[in-house]
């Protein structure tokens, strides 16, 4: 089976991170999904799996690259799967937010997409203070204010996310309708909880879980991502990573709130689902 | 000829009927040609880029096409003087939405207008200072159509609904009331003439503090609105209830109003509800109500009436 995946994730949420981890996994042949064979071209991941065997965090990726890595694998059951898995810079993201606009790129990569995934790194999202959840007597009238302070909607906000993913189902004129939705909250390590994921993103961004719901019905899921498990420092090499090796960190919390050391199970609903 | 925008050729009159590249303020286009200048070939800006239609923004006329398309929006129309808190009262339900308190009988699919939304919560959300604000008054000038926000919602039967809100200012209708056919009360008309039910603005701190003249402008409003009103429902909101009216003039005025109007409805509403959060859930509950009451009103059963004759004359059709 063939499966394009549209990656869907603004600056900092974790995309490369995730790749350069997943792809070590795919080659270590321990986990539940494995490589068939080595990819030709490993350029994608090249300067992340260098730092990341450093036991440092990979550089930001820059606004203006577009790679992708192909990567054949196999299931437990010998099902040959052929993932396209892309790395671009996120403010594309937020550029497509601010500019209201897709470009023939991103036209061609949604419409040949099979399946979606959207990073959220909810530690970053704020639910705005304001007089529905804090009470204040001290309300003045002002004649002069205009909105032009206004920061518009950022990517902290579950309205950003929202208007997102609107924009990018009109923009949808592939044959299907709704691809299914892997939603992974990244950076899980950050929130130290034990909730299952969609509670927390229900309680983060209440009004987006309910335009998912409303908009994918079941073809969608939540889980929760550590790609490195821990927080890595560009001026203080982790030990652990470098002796151990990357692929021995990160973990995933399933659906059902269980933890497991195995990242390439973030794709079984997304291999699953055909 | 109206100044026009060379980047969108579907672009008529900007300043009637807004910016269809979605600026608050047409002036800023940076497209924007003279009306009495030729807008030559060379002009056209070729774009591969594919623009999104809507702009986040309130809705104006224009932006309504892109609803009847699929499916006739229900809009209600907020009516009342000045101050009264309409604009307040939308910004307050959005942000209990935004904060996850749910409406009963619908749940929330999406919005073509969250920057709207957003600007009206702006004011209203907590700055660094700890300061919040009213929304600035809605300005008066803004065309022959109000802004309106949209909410597309998803009833416990599954289908789903949009609903637009108007949201202008309260001269309009003040204006309107006086004289209906006046040049500026032309957008109060519209709402008079498109709305599916609306909600009426009684407000406390007008009533508590200059009575006669509150109830003057109430009636007077309430006097225009029942030429047209049919059989579309009203609810009375009494806002701004943090300020206490007397029992028997909230009384006597809502007998005066439901004799002119089929109010169905009235509910006690405040956003300065200190320690007293049902004051704010109740235009959670005031929405659900009308809207509810919007869909059963247009959505009447068919029925079809079967006659049963012992003519033999019909046996055989």
């Amino acid at each position: 089976m063939d499966k394009n995946i549209l990656v869907i994730g603004a600056p900092n949420t974790g995309k490369t991170h995730f790749g350069g981890q997943l792809y070590g996994r795919l080659k270590s042949n321990t986990c539940t999904y494995k490589l068939r064979e080595t990819p030709d071209d490993l350029s994608v991941f090249q300067d992340i799996l260098q730092k990341l065997n450093n036991g440092v965090p990979g550089d930001h990726t820059p606004s203006s690259i577009n790679k992708e890595l192909v990567l054949p694998i196999l299931s437990k059951e010998n099902d040959e799967i052929n993932l396209v898995y892309p790395d671009y810079g996120g403010e594309q993201i937020t550029q497509i937010v601010k500019s209201r606009k897709i470009n023939s790129n991103w036209q061609n990569q949604i419409n040949e997409s099979t399946d979606w995934i959207l990073f959220i790194r909810l530690n970053l999202v704020e639910l705005p203070s304001d007089i529905t959840n804090r009470f204040y007597s001290h309300i003045s009238r002002t004649e002069e204010t205009s909105p032009t302070d206004l920061d518009g909607i950022t990517d902290k906000s579950q309205i950003f996310y929202i208007e997102l993913m609107q924009i990018l189902l009109s923009a949808n004129k592939s044959q299907i309708d709704k691809p299914f939705l892997q939603i992974f909250i990244s950076c899980w390590d950050e929130l130290t909880t034990n909730e299952k994921p969609e509670k927390i993103l229900n309680e983060k961004m209440p009004l987006f879980f309910d335009f998912i719901k409303n908009n994918w019905g079941a073809h969608y899921s939540v889980i929760g991502i550590a790609a490195t498990g821990i927080s890595l420092e560009s001026d203080n090499p982790n030990e652990d990573f470098m002796l151990d090796g990357p692929e021995e960190h990160g973990f995933i919390i399933m659906g059902d709130g269980k933890k497991d050391t195995d990242l390439t199970l973030s794709l079984k609903q997304i291999i699953n689902n055909d | 000829m109206a100044d026009k925008c060379k980047y969108k050729v579907e672009c008529t009159d900007p300043k009637e009927e807004g910016c269809l590249l979605g600026l608050r303020d047409y002036k800023e286009c940076p497209y924007l040609k003279n009306g009495s200048e030729q807008v030559e070939s060379t002009d056209i800006i070729v774009d591969n880029d594919l623009p999104i239609y809507w702009t986040g923004n309130s809705f104006g006329e224009i932006d309504l096409k892109s609803l009847t398309y699929e499916k006739r929006p229900y809009i209600i129309g907020l009516v009342g003087s000045s101050n009264a808190g309409k604009t307040t009262l939308l910004a307050t339900l959005y942000m209990l939405l935004r904060s996850g308190e749910k409406f009963k009988d619908f749940s929330f699919v999406g919005s073509k207008t969250l920057l709207g939304w957003e600007n009206l919560a702006h004011f209203l959300t907590l700055k660094a200072d700890n300061q919040t604000q009213f929304p600035p008054h809605t300005s008066r000038n803004t065309g022959r159509v109000p802004g309106m926000l949209h909410l597309k919602l998803k009833d416990k039967k599954g289908l789903i609904h949009d609903f637009l809100f108007t949201d202008a200012p309260g001269e309009w209708f003040q204006t309107w009331a006086n004289k209906a056919d006046d040049e500026n009360a032309k957008g109060a008309r519209w709402i008079d003439e498109n709305s599916d039910a609306f909600l009426l603005f009684a407000d406390c701190k007008s009533f508590s503090t200059k009575l006669g003249e509150a109830r003057l402008e109430l009636k007077s409003i309430a006097e225009r609105l029942r030429n047209n009103i049919e059989d579309r429902n009203v609810a009375l909101v009494w806002s701004i209830s943090d300020f206490i009216v007397n029992e028997k003039v909230k009384s006597k005025i809502e007998n005066s109003i439901c004799d002119l109007l089929p109010v169905v409805s009235s509910y006690n509403v405040s956003v300065k509800a200190e320690g007293e959060a049902k004051l704010l859930l109740n235009i959670i509950e005031l929405f659900n109500w009308i809207m509810k009451a919007v869909i059963e009103k247009t959505n009447k059963e068919i029925i079809i009436q079967t006659k049963h004759s012992t003519d033999y004359f019909f046996a055989i059709r």
